[in-house]
């Protein structure tokens, strides 16, 4: 009797111990789910978001401010001195975790250090710069390797056309064409030239006298002025200096045709 | 009496389970209450990132600091969080040097839980600089 009385309270506590380590398994299970939910959630909603975008705009900026400073007469070598800077300063930033950017300015022709600056005489100019980076971040749940490209190009196309007025003076139409990384854009400022005898190599460009400008609203620009050349012969090389809204330079010169 | 004592186990049993659950509940309150206020850090920060994004997506941000155009800058930040919301904006250069002389803030904060947001904003202009702007925010709790 005794011994039944002994076997009976054995079980009881085994049973016990066995719910409570059901329980503890169940317990574990739900929050190991609850826990991997809202990390994963965390991770890809907010916290990775910010800070990549953040990080790929000021890399945009930066190639962006070089292409002004190289279009307007600086070294292409700012643009590796420019992303350094502030590949240092986001290095030392930890907004969720660490940030390296690790950049390659594109050395592939026609672009040098990253930069294209192509000033032509047949109508077509292009300032434009060119990066290749990956963004490191490092956290620590997780490390997330980003690579991505930037590019920033202005490009301008001029064509023309002109009449005779007689003696030495001429009707030139000039049509300017600004986009920026293909698409169509507004230009900040256009100054147009003409050469006073046709022959570029001697560099007598002239400012178009009291021009009358067409702003058509979608990055086409239509110019005419009244040009007296040298000679009622000499060919009407036109040059067209362009700003963009970004402030990036660039020039095309044309020979326009006579209609 | 064999049955009785039959029965005796399986209310111990109940009784176990009954006090597992409890404990489950008790312990599951704990991490979804640390889960709100990680949230709540969360929304606070992405708040401020977006519109310290925003503002500098079309380079007004920079053009502000630039100017040193303080009042326009306190503005646009204000327009662009919640009225709830208390901001106080610090800008410094690349030395760390405070650049705003002036509070860029909508007046004191109104909790002790403060969020920071340091933001590094490169200018787009020919003149290259690197600023790091500290946007700290609180919300009414």
């Amino acid at each position: 009797m005794g011994r039944n009385i002994r076997n009976r309270k054995n079980s009881g506590q085994t049973l016990i111990i066995t719910a409570l380590v059901i329980a503890l398994l169940i317990l574990s299970v739900v929050y190991g789910v609850f826990e991997a939910g809202r990390r994963s959630e965390m991770r890809s909603a907010t916290t990775l978001n910010s800070p990549v975008l953040a990080t790929k705009l000021g890399l945009r900026n930066t190639v962006t401010s070089s292409l002004v400073n190289v279009s307007n007469g600086g070294e292409n070598g700012i643009l590796s001195t420019n992303l350094n800077e502030y590949a240092s300063i986001v290095g030392n930033q930890s907004y969720f975790g660490k940030c390296t950017v690790l950049f390659t300015a594109l050395n592939v022709s026609p672009y040098q250090s990253g930069m294209w600056i192509s000033w032509g005489s047949d109508g077509t100019g292009v300032s434009g710069a060119y990066a290749n980076f990956s963004l490191v971040f490092t956290r620590t749940e997780a490390d997330l390797q980003l690579e991505h490209a930037t590019n920033v190009t202005t490009r301008l196309d001029v064509e023309g056309t002109y009449s005779k007025l007689g003696g030495a003076s001429k009707q030139v139409n000039v049509t300017c064409r600004v986009f920026n990384e293909g698409e169509a854009a507004l230009a900040n400022n256009i100054t147009l030239y003409y050469e006073h005898d046709g022959d570029p190599s001697d560099q007598d460009w002239i400012a178009a006298p009291s021009p009358s400008v067409t702003d058509y609203g979608n990055g086409t620009y239509t110019i005419s002025f009244t040009a007296e050349t040298q000679t009622i012969n000499d060919p009407m090389l036109v040059s067209a200096h362009v700003y963009d809204l970004r402030d990036i330079f660039v020039l095309a010169n044309a020979t326009c045709t006579e209609i | 009496m064999s049955f009785r004592a039959d029965q005796r186990g399986q209310i111990r049993v109940i009784e176990a389970l009954f006090a597992s659950l409890l404990i489950l509940s008790t312990i599951a309150l704990v991490p979804s209450q640390l889960g709100v206020k990680q949230t709540h850090y969360n929304t606070l920060y992405s708040e401020g990132a977006q519109a310290l994004v925003s503002l500098d997506s079309n380079g007004m941000l920079s053009n502000m600091i630039e100017d040193s155009n303080w009042a326009s800058l306190k503005h646009c930040v204000q327009s662009m969080l919640p009225v709830s919301l208390w901001f106080n904006l610090t800008v410094f250069d690349e030395n760390m040097t405070c650049l705003n002389d002036v509070f860029v803030s909508n007046g004191s904060p109104v909790s002790e839980e403060i969020v920071a947001v340091n933001y590094v904003c490169a200018t787009s202009s020919g003149n290259y600089a690197v600023y790091t702007v500290q946007l700290q925010l609180a919300e009414a709790s």
